[in-house]
């Protein structure tokens, strides 16, 4: 009988179904998201595709309710606990300002008012030292106000925390004696990593969601129950790791950038199973540009980030977003031509929707140019209007001293060239080489302007895989349980032997085998790896070096390696030394084997030809519907391919093929 | 498309801008200091082939206009053929050579050549802990000379086609207290200025050098334009101001907006004195420089262009343009004063530009000794966060630095305790009365360091601790900037400017720093807010009934 493995990516309008039966090829849906009850979106498009709920065997999803609950400011009202003296500290924030020069600036609202800051005494110092017990009294009045005024959530941070953890630890026991019910949230379970500010406002962050994740993952859990879905329901985690439901809701916040980490989920697949192992995977839609990294196959990942001008220290993969897309708007200022961040949005949208839009956009742009077919949306279910987009080129290129190709290429240049910028800022400026990635490009927009992004970073090849507007749902189907831990392990390198590490990591090792098997994973199925985050002596930032099985002359060595690759130089002759150790734990799950979809390869793919410019030159150019292509296509550009969710363009001098796993592999020819 | 189309000019400009981002960010993860990697006393910059600024990284908006001096200097004085060759890096850290601001902060300059012409530079600017000097940390408010400051590097060349001059490296670091530091700093300056000019290499091939060099031209053009755009609509008319000082000075200032210039005179003023509170005029530029671009247009690039129309007049021997020999380790609260002055000058009337005035001092804090734990001497080198003026439409921000500094960060209480081995005891904001209005001024904060071991010290220079912020349209004053040193017997003393005073263990230094200036009339204000204000216990209802009449 047919199982089936189930992921949904919801998003704010669509939620995205991909089903990967046991037996047949994979499919794909999309459904509207329903943002008063979520989990009922999910189902229903779940239904839709599958008939009997108990023939699924594993679902994952990808979801951003906590997140919502984060922007929309609809989270739980929290109070947080700190140490005497320091409370202030979290609404005093680091006094910083992003922009320099303006004095309307204005800080950003903490999500804890000055008046649900409490201070309680007790003073670890730096070493672990107890400076001053924890005060049991200090707690009786909070106690009372949790109570009388029914608070549901409370966020402890304790200086010196995230080293020592005793007095953490001994305030959750007496506010959980008083208080069985409320939801607390330890800083050094949340982010172990110091600077007291960014850690309380993590734990005051997942303190702030927590209610809200967990009352969504018990209903969906529930209702999936009530429908006989037997298969354990999981979740993706902001680290690229999936968890399940139960463990999920220890920490919510780790769950709040579920959705897009999807995409680079799905990269790593991709490259477990070809030779590329070094992607750049963009993922292009109507507003933004969404850039992550797969290196060595594996997500990349970094320990902090910001939300709205608040930190959240976790690790998370590193997925840089800037305001571009397909309704990027262009506009003069003062003689120079821009193009976003603004965009049209959905409504109004391009010109070219039809909708009331009169500002050129990238989409009008592309239609202009021929790029885009007018009835290549959704497959033809909506058409384009090349009069409006004519009419908003021909609006603004006089402004610029250009004829209205020259413009509409040139605001297509502009929006390459920023997520360009940005292409480049997350590979060179660490240090890495865009040349020794493939660009994976995916979303509605991202294939039609992968091989002009290619080409501006001397990229030499592009993969847009299949169904790339679902992508990042097919991705959450070949992930496997992750699960992080760190230890505060502050050491030079020359007064620790692989000893010392080897005990703190066994110790780590223990814990993550509890952990994981707790949600049901073999022994067999379990593996580890190693971290240590390093640094020269003196330093404040650290680079992460794996731990393998060599000695600690070979972890120094690799130290050195990384740092001179990261920052062009290296000091190999002085001393380094350790900071934290970390384990990720990973639980192995059953996958089935794709079988390929049968392609009609003898049916003819050129399906009419539009005249294009490229670089100021037309030409005619064949139109081909990406289903019909054969396994063994190879073709020249210039081309367009067409499906269902997104155009991709095929400039003159790429050439295009497939790969075994069924995506289009475009590589620039010796001009 | 030719070398002057607007789309090729546009993508060479956000190149510009990655790469001295990118330079900051490598600077910020390899640097040794905390006031470098967590304070991001820095900043970075690429000029022109003649130095004039381009484009700037993050980091503190008053070293933005430090970096084209500096390269300007380097260009003055290196014009033989062969002074200047790829690989070449230099340095400067001297007011009286182009470096603007005082012998802490070190300037780090490399050309960027394409064939043998230099079409570039990269610069890098950072405090680093100690260059020698007559006290710890190289500052002190006794210094009469600025040989008294450190080693002065004027403009040097340290690194000869990509190796280093090992003699000026060893006269760099014998020169420090903190040599190990110093290195450590320096050569993440180093590695920054040179992944720049990488990447303005690439650049300039890539699109050719007249295309480059054009992108440049028109960058900076197009900051001009910027400016004038919103010069255009501020009123035009001759304004002046004379302020007292806390030590009793007056300074005076006279401004004349009018189509295409912003001319600020500062010639009627004090002699330079014979103490570390006197400025190049430079480092006036640079004050001057910031205003303006705040008052303009905030949000556009930053660049030469963008500060064309500024014509400032000083007279050379005035606390405004120090020379030679006088002492500026201390420069910043003079380049403070000057900001502040245009500000207040300028406030009443360009009320929608300006808000009330903030707590305007730097309050830098110095505070050193050996670490009880580890017994490494450490330094800290802190400005403080106070409180912000209120303007028209709302109240004025809480705790964030002064406008001399911006994408700046405090330093944690868990990093100073582990790091420099003193304790945090207290970090609140300052309840104090003063900023109350209808509007009512940010506050400033009230930071505890208890001292951990004997024969430590403190060195601080504050202004506005005498004259509060200034209000607006009868709001009140704000509250002033001060250091209590509370020691461990009980005894307090007071302090605004202090060098080398010695701590011993269990001393407390409490720095407290002030509210910002009010807005209107404290009755006036809307009733709710009052109520929050109490609810948040930043006013007592007592004081509140007091100051803002009825609540209920």
């Amino acid at each position: 009988m047919t199982k089936y493995r189930v992921s949904a990516d919801i998003g704010g309008t669509f939620t995205d179904i991909v089903i990967e039966p046991s037996d047949g090829p994979v499919f794909v849906g999309k459904v509207a998201t329903t943002p008063e009850n979520p989990a009922g979106g999910v189902i229903n498009g779940i239904k839709d595709l599958v008939s009997d709920l108990a023939d699924v065997s594993f679902f994952v999803h990808g979801t951003t309710v906590g997140l919502n609950a984060f922007l929309e400011r609809r989270g739980e009202r929290v109070l947080l606990i700190a140490t005497a003296g320091l409370g202030d500290s979290y609404t005093i924030a680091r006094g910083n300002r992003h922009t320099l020069y303006d004095l309307s600036y204005s800080k950003p609202e903490q999500l804890v008012p000055r008046r649900d800051v409490h201070e309680v005494r007790g003073r670890l110092a730096w070493d672990g030292r107890e400076l001053e017990p924890l005060n049991r009294g200090d707690f009786e009045p909070i106690i009372k106000k949790v109570r009388d005024e029914g608070i549901n959530a409370v966020a402890i941070c304790f200086v010196h925390a995230y080293a020592h953890s005793a007095h953490e630890i001994a305030a959750r026991r007496i506010l959980a004696e008083a208080l069985p019910d409320v939801s607390i949230s330890l800083s050094h379970e949340v982010a172990r990593e110091w600077r007291e500010y960014e850690r309380a406002s993590s734990a005051v962050m997942n303190a702030y969601v927590a209610p809200v994740v967990q009352r969504y993952l018990g209903s969906l859990q529930d209702q999936l129950r009530d429908l006989d879905m037997g298969a354990t329901v999981h979740i993706m985690q902001s680290s690229g790791g999936v968890s399940t439901a139960d463990s999920a809701q220890k920490n919510p916040v780790f769950t709040l950038l579920s959705g897009p980490v999807g995409g680079t989920i799905a990269g790593t697949a991709l490259a477990a199973n070809s030779k590329r192992k070094n992607l750049l995977c963009v993922d292009m839609g109507g507003t933004s540009f969404d850039l992550s990294l797969v290196i060595d196959g594996k997500a990349n990942a970094t320990l902090e980030t910001e939300l709205e001008g608040l930190p959240l220290l976790m690790s998370i993969v590193d997925i840089q977003t800037i305001g571009q897309g397909g309704g990027s708007i262009a506009w003069m200022q003062n003689g120079a031509v821009r193009v976003g961040p603004h965009s049209a949005g959905s409504i109004p949208g391009p010109a070219c929707y039809g909708r009331g839009g009169t500002a050129p956009t990238v989409t009008d742009a592309n239609l202009f140019l021929g790029r885009l077919g007018a009835k290549s949306l959704l497959g033809g279910d909506m058409s384009l209007d090349m009069a409006a987009a004519t009419a908003a080129i021909e609006s603004l290129a006089p402004q610029a001293g250009l004829d209205s190709a020259a413009f509409a290429e040139g605001i297509l240049a502009i929006s390459n060239a920023a997520m360009a910028d940005a292409m480049r800022t997350i590979t060179v400026s660490q240090g890495l080489d865009p040349r020794e990635f493939t660009l994976v490009a995916f979303g509605g927009a991202g294939p039609m302007a992968a091989a002009f992004l290619a080409d501006e970073l001397d990229i030499r090849e592009v993969l847009v895989p299949k169904f790339p507007g679902t992508f990042s749902a097919w991705g959450m189907l070949q992930t496997d349980l992750r699960h992080d831990f760190t230890r505060s392990f502050f050491q030079p390198a020359s007064a620790v032997g692989m000893a010392d590490m080897n005990a703190v990591y066994d110790e780590l090792e223990a814990e993550g085998r509890a952990t994981i098997m707790a949600e049901g994973i073999a022994d067999a199925d379990i593996s580890f790896l190693r971290s240590a985050d390093m640094r020269y002596l003196g330093q404040e930032y650290t680079i992460n070096v794996p731990v393998g099985t060599g000695d600690m002359r070979s972890i120094a060595a690799e130290f050195h390696a990384a740092h001179d690759r990261r920052y062009g130089h290296s000091s190999p002759n002085a001393p380094i030394e350790f900071v934290n150790l970390r384990l990720a734990v990973f639980g192995a799950l059953q996958k089935y084997t794709n079988a390929s979809a049968t392609v009609s390869g003898n049916q003819r793919p050129v399906i009419g030809e539009r005249c294009i410019v490229f670089d100021g030159k037309e030409h005619t150019t064949p139109i081909v519907a990406r289903d019909c292509l054969g396994a063994d296509y190879a073709e020249s550009g210039p081309l367009i391919i067409e499906e269902q969710s997104a155009t991709t363009v095929v400039p003159p001098n790429w050439r295009v093929v497939l790969d075994e796993q069924g995506s289009i592999i475009m590589r620039q020819e010796k001009r | 498309m030719t070398s002057s189309d607007p789309i090729t000019q546009e993508i060479i400009q956000n190149s510009l801008q990655a790469a001295a981002d990118e330079m900051f960010a490598a600077m910020r993860k390899t640097a040794m200091s905390s006031i470098i990697y967590e304070v991001l006393d820095m900043g970075t910059g690429i000029l022109n082939g003649r130095g004039e600024l381009v484009c700037s990284g993050a980091g503190i908006p008053a070293f933005v206009g430090v970096l084209d001096k500096a390269a300007k200097m380097i260009v003055a004085k290196y014009k033989q053929p062969g002074d200047i060759e790829p690989g070449d890096v230099f340095t400067t850290n001297d007011p009286y050579y182009g470096g603007v601001t005082h012998l802490n902060d070190i300037v780090v300059v490399m050309p960027v050549f394409a064939g043998d012409r230099i079409v570039a530079w990269t610069a890098n600017i950072a405090h680093n802990s100690d260059v020698g000097g007559m006290a710890p940390g190289s500052l002190s408010g006794d210094a009469t000379e600025i040989f008294q400051e450190g080693l002065r590097l004027p403009a040097v060349k340290i690194i000869s086609k990509g190796e280093p001059i090992q003699p000026v490296m060893d006269i760099i670091m014998v020169n420090s207290r903190m040599p190990d530091i110093l290195e450590g700093d320096v050569w993440a300056a180093i590695a920054s200025v040179r992944i720049g000019a990488k990447r303005l290499v690439d650049l300039a091939e890539k699109y050719g050098v007249d295309t480059f060099e054009d992108a440049m031209v028109a960058f900076m053009d197009y900051g001009e334009k910027c400016s004038l755009a919103e010069l255009a609509k501020l009123p035009f008319g001759d304004y002046e101001l004379s302020e007292e000082q806390d030590d009793g000075q007056f300074f005076n200032v006279k401004i004349s907006i009018s189509k295409g210039e912003f001319s600020v005179d500062l010639r009627d003023n004090p002699d330079q004195l014979q103490s570390p509170v006197n400025t190049s005029r430079d480092g006036v530029m640079v004050a001057a420089q910031m205003i303006f671009k705040s008052l303009t247009d905030p949000e556009s690039p930053c660049n030469e262009g963008s500060f064309r129309p500024i014509r400032l007049l000083t007279r050379e021997g005035s606390v405004f343009h120090a020379k030679e020999p006088a002492a500026v380790g201390f420069y910043y609260e003079i380049e403070l004063r000057v900001y502040d002055l245009i500000w207040r000058c300028l406030a009443q009337h360009i009320p929608d530009r300006l808000a009330s005035g903030h707590f305007a001092s730097v309050c830098g804090t110095f505070i050193g000794g050996i670490h009880p734990d580890t017994g490494r001497q450490y330094t800290i080198i802190e400005p403080q966060l106070g409180g912000w003026g209120a303007s028209p439409e709302r109240d004025g921000n809480s705790a964030i630095f002064c406008g001399f500094h911006g994408e700046t960060y405090n330093c944690p209480a868990e990093i100073n305790e582990a790091r420099n081995g003193l304790i945090i005891d207290r970090m609140e904001l300052n309840t104090e009365p003063g900023g109350e209005g209808r509007f009512a001024g940010g506050r400033g904060i009230k930071l505890d360091y208890r001292i951990r071991a004997d024969d430590s010290f403190l060195t601080a220079g504050y202004t506005r601790s005498k004259f509060p912020a200034w209000s607006l349209d009868g709001g009140n004053e704000g509250s002033s900037n001060y250091v209590d040193v509370i020691r461990k017997d009980g005894s307090r003393e007071q302090y605004s400017f202090v060098s080398g005073l010695t701590m011993n263990k269990d001393d407390v230094i409490r720095i407290v720093t002030g509210n910002g200036g009010g807005l209107g009339d404290p009755r006036q204000r809307d009733r709710e807010a009052v109520r929050e204000d109490i609810r948040n216990e930043l006013i007592s209802k007592e004081r509140a009934r007091e100051v803002y009449g009825t609540i209920d």
